[in-house]
């Protein structure tokens, strides 16, 4: 017997409610611990602004190979709008069939933006809880891919990145040495080819951990064109900003990029300098 | 052990490319190209230039296996296994309604904790 007062914790799975404030919940739910909250709210406080792209869709044609566009050409040709005819049920089996495959992609991109498993969790949940719940102004057959990106970014922007310890060490208007030594060497020789293979040899940990350290919007608006292959009008939707600011943000992130792997490459010995030419 | 500095002279045929107008045009085009955000005649007028121009050519293979880098490295993660049920649950929750164009969402937002027995 021990002298513990307190009540032994279950010991299997259990539920609880999340504390964390969503633009869903409405002004005094108090958390609970054992009951799920039920707040009811009205569209004009629910609707996040991350669900505007609904009325300015990109087009479902830039994304390559995608069931999407295939579907898209079927639905420009004057088909009914399913969302008029559908119920709550089927609307829920439908987003359920086209966006939960994103889940994987938007949890990597989670990860790019709050760098840590369990932030990025509660991300993607909070995403897809929003989406959900504004997929009836998304107009089927448009870029379901950009949609829950912005909504991704929105929330990210809205929710986390202010209550993540960092508001100033990662944005963008901050100047980082990296950043200088590669204005430095705007006219330098880059890398040369035996440079080209050295990149190719660096661990995948070196090229994430240098993405990572690239301001936020550097380093997403590279994720988007790289990993993602969104075009920059997609990002420039996706991040609310002009395209000649996604240009911008690419070519910045992409030097700083380019200037850490030579770094690592270096550090690892993977290239001499000054070595010549192979 | 490096100092991080590159000791060896500047080719001259890169010197050339500093000063070569068109060397310059093309490798200001050479992400928009890699990214595919030009047109089918700006992208005939660079493929024809990087096949006769080596170290604008050099300099665009660096780029490109930049890019190949990020998307084969940075896209990947190991999505925990509960992600997914608990997204489907947290669905499952919200109630939509839409009738007579006003929109009543009821949410429900869950977490799973799960406890590990220790040994």
């Amino acid at each position: 017997m021990t002298a513990l007062t307190a009540p032994t914790p279950p010991r299997t799975a259990r539920t609880t409610a999340v504390r964390r404030t969503s633009a869903l919940r409405s002004g005094s739910s108090r958390p609970s611990r054992h009951h799920l909250e039920e707040p009811v709210v009205t569209a004009s406080q629910t609707t996040p602004s991350a669900t505007e792209p609904a009325t300015t869709p990109v087009a479902a044609g830039a994304l390559p190979g995608s069931a999407a566009a295939a579907r898209a050409a079927a639905l420009r040709t004057d088909a009914p709008d399913v969302r008029e005819t559908e119920t709550e049920s089927e609307r829920r089996t439908r987003f359920e069939q086209d966006a939960l495959p994103f889940l994987d992609q938007l949890y990597a991109a989670a990860m790019r933006m709050t760098r840590n498993p369990s932030d990025a969790e509660d991300l993607v949940q909070e995403t897809f809880v929003k989406a959900y719940s504004a997929f009836h102004q998304f107009r089927p057959g448009t870029n379901l891919k950009a949609w829950l990106y912005r909504i991704l970014t929105n929330t990210f922007i809205n929710s986390y990145r202010k209550s993540q310890r960092r508001p100033q060490e990662n944005r963008s208007d901050q100047i980082e040495d990296w950043q200088l030594a590669a204005a430095e060497q705007h006219s330098s020789t880059g890398l040369r080819s035996a440079e080209m293979d050295a990149l190719d040899h660096l661990p995948d940990s070196d090229v994430k951990q240098a993405l990572q350290n690239l301001p936020e919007d550097f380093r997403m608006a590279v994720y988007y064109a790289d990993v993602e292959g969104f075009s920059y009008k997609e990002i420039a939707e996706i991040m609310g900003t002009p395209i000649g600011t996604v240009m911008s943000r690419l070519h910045r992130g992409r030097q700083g990029l380019k200037r850490q792997l030579q770094d690592y490459a270096r550090d690892r010995g993977l290239i001499r300098a000054g070595a010549d030419e192979s | 052990m490096s100092c991080g500095e590159d000791h060896g002279e500047l080719p001259t045929d890169l010197r050339e490319l500093e000063s070569d107008g068109e060397c310059r045009e093309v490798l200001h085009e050479v992400w928009g190209y890699l990214d595919g955000e030009i047109d089918a005649a700006e992208k005939q007028h660079i493929e024809h230039h990087l096949d006769d121009c080596a170290p604008c050519l050099r300099k665009y293979g660096i780029e490109r296996v930049m890019k190949a880098l990020v998307a084969r490295t940075c896209g990947r993660e190991d999505t925990p296994v509960t992600l997914r049920d608990r997204v489907m649950t947290s669905i499952r929750s919200v109630s939509v309604e839409t009738g007579d164009g006003a929109v009543q969402v009821t949410a429900t937002t869950t977490t799973v904790v799960t406890e590990v027995d220790r040994p």
